[in-house]
């Protein structure tokens, strides 16, 4: 009888720790880090001129409110030195994501596609330590007037050694996407 | 003058009787029914005595029974039993006395449905099959969603072979209630490729309740119950040890466990068990999986006390794995999903390794357990207090040297305790068991993910009461049962502008069962359960937020669910002769108030990565039924023949669409060819085994990225045998899953978009049981 009430004893002790130990902590907010709430897309022309800027803007990261997406007009005929920036704004300061890009040169690669009628071509002028193309610097090129959308994506882990990948053809670039935007963009 | 004597003999009984109870009628008898058998103790056994009609008792639980308040003289007592054939005793009655009954079973009964005669005590009427022994065996190594899958009416719902979840008539996860050595499993369980934290070595049985309404399991049970359990040492065995090896061809894997039971002075027994798993990268027919290699390493141990009447037990049991998800199915937006589905193979296509790269997942869970029964003149006591800690870890492809940092890190902690009464059996027949039993879970997320948590902080504490009765006759047994739950839960969130909220919760309801088993003949019978359930919504449908990487799509909870309450009538049909003709058809129809399922929102949500389709947690009415069947048929001598089918439909009924993601219709054969062997080898079975799985017509048009898969077919075949050397055991089978090597997809695993299911799968199992 002692064994039994000793073991009753031990159990409500038990239940009695396990319903005490309510601890009044607080959850810690994280931050989202691999976020990228920014993306400016400079245009400069080659032969000196107004620099174009193409904006992604989504402060609050997925969800909550919607992006802001600023497309640019672009002269006809003419060659565009174009870096691409990416940042954390969600983190004070804010973070680069095209040093992280950079870092991981080798695991990433920009590509750039046009709806059909804009007049826009481009090549790559950086590479990885590899000598593939990366995408943060290309120069682009416009044809003759004309409008429609410049679909900008960011490929993480591609085959960079896929046919046609190094020119800039997505279709056997595989990995998985981080960016993909759309940019409106006139040629005049 | 007949009618007068008659009358005279019983008044003058009635007298004697009179005279009798002024005498000292004080004596008592008490004993065990046994099983002739395996000398396992049998429940719910009658003890009958001829001359005193209203002194007839039950065995409880244990087998234990007790007559009280006897005067000397003597008596003829009858023991008997559902499928057993009565034994009636003679005894002079001079004082308290001691008498065992051993009762022998039908042997047809013992073959096929041990559950309903030797198991009485945990048979619940609504639907309930076990998993043991040989058939047990044959599926060792396996995941137990994927064991699971043999039972008819489960199914597994899957992401890639190595984790798998039981489904149970069209539900699982938070639906269905799993139940590991006693104690409720904690883990986090609303995720589908969230598999339960279980050792499946370390059960020698595994049971499924389809019926709802099991009332002692709580508010998981909405949809079914699984149920894993050790035995423990039979009182003739000292030791008991047991080795299992298997290999199996696909993945490279070996796995091994073992277990070693002792009984090392009078009153205790010791164990300790251990398994192991180690497994490359999968391949499909025509290419490698690359990164879906495991890793398993778990171990449980046991000190059980035993004394007369009184029994204690501390359990500690680890599950601790590391699984890689497919690196091909881990995508950034809906442009991948759409490439991987128009291509013939995944992009990620590498040589066989055992390494583990992200995605992967890193689970541990620990189950500690006190439990303690004791039996007294009133009944059996129980109690039981369990603490389990589930450590579940994600990791994701990332950027920056990120990839060593979980992208999910969650620890679960709760806490559980149990006491019951188990009541001496009441007027001779009903026998009922009354509990309660509280709960304090608490949830974290450790930080330093880097990622918002995909499920919040939250604390939660439940109570419930609950009470089961059930009458047992000879060919009838008719069960009630009740519980009241209360459930409180604290959320601690953030908003978009990261302030911080405290939101509370209070949900409570009734949940109920009535059913009964009747047995009309020695071959047939007829089990119905009605049973009556509610589930609270779960913490992520409730408040989950943000991007599933592998299914292209943002999932959005919904603060304001209701619970779920679902009524589901079950019925089986049985017949059974011996080895010759046995066939068992369940049929069920579930209705469910308030179903809770993931909605495609119209509006897609634009991102950086591109748009998304956004997925809300919504409610409906559904309403599901179906029909499971078994069979099994002698051809001929030594031939059987199995078939096994079960088929389900299951629908909206606000929206009048089938409901998402249930299993398509399916149909096995089976051909077994055994001898019994001689003296030394044994149990000698070749056997093959075809199934169809049907193709998924069922589908709302919009709410899945791609069409369900084709129908697939898939042959098997296997040969074992076991071979005695003296007391012990060396069994050894072979067996060769998708013999034909086929490529195939199922509709119910969530990687179908991204590649094939595993492909020809050679095992060899070898296991030694030893035993004195």
């Amino acid at each position: 009888m002692k064994l039994r009430s000793l073991m009753f004893t031990l159990l409500v002790g038990l239940l009695f720790v396990g319903f005490t130990s309510c601890d009044d902590d607080e959850p810690m907010e994280e931050n989202e880090e691999e976020v990228i709430t920014t993306m400016t897309v400079t245009l400069t022309p080659v032969n000196g001129g107004d620099a174009v800027t193409l904006n992604f803007l989504d402060l609050d990261g997925d969800g909550g409110n919607a992006p802001t997406i600023s497309g640019g007009s672009l002269a006809a005929n003419t060659s565009y030195n174009t870096t691409i920036d990416l940042l954390n704004e969600s983190e004070t300061p804010a973070e680069s994501i095209t040093e992280e890009v950079e870092e991981e040169a080798d695991e990433h690669q920009f590509f750039f596609a046009v709806t059909s009628g804009l007049n826009l071509s481009f090549s790559y002028s950086d590479t990885d330590s590899d000598g593939n193309p990366i995408g943060l610097e290309t120069v682009m090129v416009t044809g003759d007037a004309s409008s429609g959308s410049l679909r900008i994506t960011l490929r993480h882990e591609p085959d960079k050694n896929g046919t046609d990948v190094k020119i800039g053809d997505i279709t056997n670039a595989g990995g998985e996407t981080d960016i993909e935007v759309d940019f409106p963009i006139t040629i005049q | 003058m007949f009618k007068l004597l008659k009358v005279v003999v019983v008044l003058l009984v009635s007298f004697m009787s009179l005279q009798a109870q002024t005498e000292e009628c004080v004596w008592q008898i008490s004993g065990i029914v046994l099983d002739e058998h395996d000398g396992e103790p049998l429940p719910f056994a009658t003890i009958a005595i001829k001359e005193y009609a209203n002194k007839g008792t039950t065995t409880d639980e244990e087998g234990n029974f007790l007559i009280t308040q006897l005067c000397k003289g003597k008596y003829t007592l009858v023991a008997s039993h559902i499928g057993c054939e009565p034994i009636e005793q003679i005894i002079e009655l001079k004082g308290n006395t001691t008498l065992n009954f051993r009762l022998e079973h039908h042997t047809e009964l013992l073959e096929m449905v041990n559950v309903r005669s030797k198991r009485l005590r945990s048979k619940s009427t609504a639907a309930e099959s076990t998993l043991e022994g040989i058939e047990l065996d044959r599926l060792r190594g396996k995941t137990l969603g994927e064991s699971l899958a043999s039972f008819s009416g489960v199914n597994s719902i899957s992401t890639g072979a190595n984790i798998s979840k039981p489904v149970i008539h069209g539900l699982h996860s938070s639906r269905v209630q799993v139940m590991n050595q006693g104690v409720q499993q904690e883990g986090q369980e609303w995720g589908i490729e969230h598999a339960p934290e279980i050792d499946p070595f370390a059960a020698t049985e595994i049971r499924v309740i389809k019926g709802v309404g099991a009332v002692e399991y709580g508010t998981g049970a909405l949809g079914g119950v699984v149920l894993l359990e050790s035995k423990p040492l039979e009182k003739e065995v000292n030791n008991l040890g047991e080795l299992n090896i298997i290999g199996m061809s696909n993945g490279r894997q070996l796995i091994g466990s073992a277990k070693f039971a002792s009984r090392f002075t009078r009153f205790f027994t010791a164990s300790l068990q251990t398994s192991f798993k180690k497994s490359g990268d999968l391949n499909a027919p025509d290419y490698q999986l690359t990164n879906t290699a495991a890793e398993e390493f778990n171990f449980s141990t046991s000190l059980l006390y035993q004394k007369d009447d009184y029994l204690s037990e501390i359990y500690w049991s680890r599950f601790d794995t590391e699984i890689g998800i497919l690196r091909s199915a881990h995508i950034g937006n809906l442009t991948d999903l759409e490439i991987a589905l128009n291509s013939d193979e995944p992009f990620f296509v590498e040589d066989f390794s055992y390494d583990i790269l992200n995605p992967k997942q890193a689970v541990t869970h620990n189950l500690w357990k006190f439990r303690n029964e004791w039996k007294t003149d009133m009944g059996t006591w129980k109690t039981l207090y369990s603490f389990q800690l589930n450590e579940r870890k994600e990791f994701d492809i990332r950027r920056g040297d990120r990839d060593d940092r979980p992208a999910v890190d969650l620890n679960l902690q709760a806490h559980r305790g149990q006491v019951s009464w188990n009541h001496q059996p009441l007027w001779g027949q009903w026998v009922g068991k009354i509990g309660i039993d509280t709960y304090f879970k608490r949830n974290r997320n450790i930080p330093g993910t880097g990622t918002s948590p995909l499920i919040p902080w939250y604390n939660s504490v439940g109570a419930s009461i609950f009470l089961i009765e059930r009458w047992l006759m000879s060919d009838f047994q008719f069960e009630v049962g009740g519980r009241y739950d209360f459930q409180y839960m604290q959320v601690k969130t953030f908003d978009s502008q990261s302030n911080l909220e405290v939101l509370d919760y209070n949900f409570n309801g009734i949940t109920a069962a009535i059913g009964g088993v009747y047995r009309p003949s020695e071959h047939w019978s007829v089990t119905s359960n009605l049973g009556y359930a509610f589930r609270p919504p779960n913490i992520s449908e409730l408040f989950s937020e943000g991007l599933h990487h592998s299914a292209g799509a943002i999932e959005e909870g919904n603060r304001n669910l209701n619970p779920e309450k679902g009524i589901k009538w079950i019925t089986a049909f049985t017949y059974e002769q011996e080895q010759f003709f046995n066939i068992e058809l369940d049929a069920y129809v579930h209705y469910i108030q308030d179903y809770i399922y993931l909605r495609p929102q119209a509006e897609p949500r634009l991102t950086i990565r591109g748009a998304f389709p956004v997925f809300s947690y919504t409610q409906t009415d559904a309403r599901l039924y179906g029909f499971d069947f078994t069979g099994n048929v002698q051809l001929v001598e030594h031939l059987n023949l199995k078939l096994k089918s079960s088929i389900i439909r299951a629908r909206d009924l606000t929206e009048e669409q089938p409901l998402f993601l249930m299993p398509a219709d399916r149909f096995q054969v089976d051909a077994f060819y055994s001898l019994s062997g001689n003296r030394r080898l044994k149990d000698i079975r070749f056997g093959i085994g075809y199934q169809y799985v049907a193709r998924q017509t069922r589908v709302q048009e919009g709410i899945d990225y791609a069409p369900p898969p084709d129908a697939y077919g898939l042959f098997r075949s296997e040969v074992s045998a076991n071979l005695l050397i003296g007391n012990n055991t060396l069994g050894v089978s072979l067996s060769v899953n998708n013999l034909l090597n086929q490529s195939y997809r199922d509709y119910l695993n969530r990687l179908r978009y991204f590649a094939d299911d595993v492909g020809r799968n050679i095992e060899l199992r070898i296991k030694y049981q030893f035993i004195n």
